[in-house]
């Protein structure tokens, strides 16, 4: 739809009509009573609405039952005000918090920690300790202490001797050998 | 104009009935419970789509309305203010249903509510699955105060005034959430083709 400004076409007014007649003074109404485009709009609009009020209550089913009233005499369950609902959250809350509160003020004194426990976890900690300087003066384990250099460089002196002669002994030797 | 007759001595004997109702008459409150109950069950189905949770709700409404009724100092505000009850009854459902669903999360619960029941063969069920599923697609696009206010209008046929008590909320107010809802329908293509044609 294409509505003409000038000769007072409104979709807007179109709208405010569906919803609220009375809205409109008796010249706009005269207006979208006359003018074929606004007419088209707003019956096009009002059957929209009308066939999805049709199409919802086509789609609902009829109730399988109707509502009963609780028994005469018999005492309904009491219901609880929004008013008291909140109270009692509130109060609720309050007292959690209140719990939590106390509970980190007074944790020492509620659960008092022993001396005895106290001692047994130093002592604790003195082997712990004692443990991490071992490690730091040999930090290599047990078994590969047993395959260190010292302890096992069983080195065969004469035969590096031999591959590697000292200058010295060779000299020695070639002065003995010409003596002879 | 015989229709305008008839509709206004229904009126009267609702306020009537109303004010027995009010006065503490039983009787009168089960005649109000013929008049209203198919109306406000229709109400709690379209926002549930469980035909069982919507009797249970319905009931638990009018037994709400029963005990209250009493409270109720102007007998010709009984509709919005069942319709109030209603809605509260509903979204305390809602509410309810979403923190299952948080707990549920983990289990692979399917959620059975979200299902509409089927009536008729088949293909009705898918047309009317269908129906809902895009239904509920348009709603999303509205803000939860335009999409009660068009509901309140158009689905369960509230007069401005009625939606106005139902939402809390001054006629202005209403009128401006209705405006945009409206306007957000009139946009919708989605929904046309799911919509009935009207009888000859």
């Amino acid at each position: 739809m294409s509505h003409d400004r000038r000769s007072g076409c409104s979709i807007g007014r179109v709208i405010r009509y569906v919803v609220d007649e009375n809205d409109l003074d008796a010249e706009q109404r005269r207006h979208l009573r006359e003018c074929p485009v606004c007419r088209e709009e707003l019956k096009r609009l009002d059957r929209g609405l009308c066939r999805l009020g049709r199409t919802v209550a086509e789609h609902t089913p009829e109730p399988a039952r109707r509502p009963a009233l609780p028994v005469e005499g018999r005492a309904l369950p009491p219901r609880q005000a929004p008013l008291q609902k909140l109270v009692w959250g509130t109060g609720l809350g309050f007292a959690l918090v209140m719990l939590i509160a106390v509970w980190a003020v007074f944790r020492s004194s509620l659960f008092p920690v022993s001396y005895q426990d106290v001692a047994q976890e130093m002592a604790e900690e003195e082997v712990l300790l004692a443990e991490v300087l071992a490690l730091e003066e040999n930090p290599l384990p047990d078994a590969y202490r047993e395959i260190s250099p010292e302890e096992t460089a069983g080195v065969d002196e004469e035969l590096f001797d031999f591959i590697v002669p000292v200058e010295g002994w060779s000299t020695d030797q070639e002065s003995k050998t010409k003596e002879a | 104009m015989a229709v305008m007759q008839g509709r206004g001595a229904d009126l009267r004997d609702q306020a009537a009935a109303v004010r027995r109702a009010v006065a503490g008459d039983r009787d009168a409150f089960e005649e109000l419970i013929n008049t209203y109950h198919r109306r406000i069950f229709a109400m709690v189905y379209s926002r549930i789509t469980s035909r069982m949770d919507a009797e249970d709700i319905t009931q638990e409404i009018f037994v709400r309305a029963f005990q209250g009724v009493k409270s109720l100092r102007d007998p010709e505000l009984f509709k919005p203010w069942l319709y109030r009850i209603a809605l509260n009854a509903v979204n305390d459902f809602l509410r309810k249903k979403r923190l299952r669903s948080i707990f549920t999360l983990f289990t692979r619960e399917q959620d059975h509510d979200e299902v509409p029941d089927p009536t008729g063969s088949g293909s009705d069920y898918l047309e009317h699955k269908e129906f809902w599923a895009r239904l509920k697609e348009f709603f999303s696009r509205l803000s939860p105060s335009e999409r009660e206010a068009f509901r309140l209008r158009f689905l369960d046929g509230l007069c401005i005034r009625e939606i106005a008590g139902v939402m809390e909320k001054n006629e202005s107010t209403v009128k401006t959430h209705l405006y945009r809802a409206v306007e957000k329908f009139r946009r919708e293509s989605d929904l046309s083709g799911l919509l009935k044609e009207e009888k000859a």
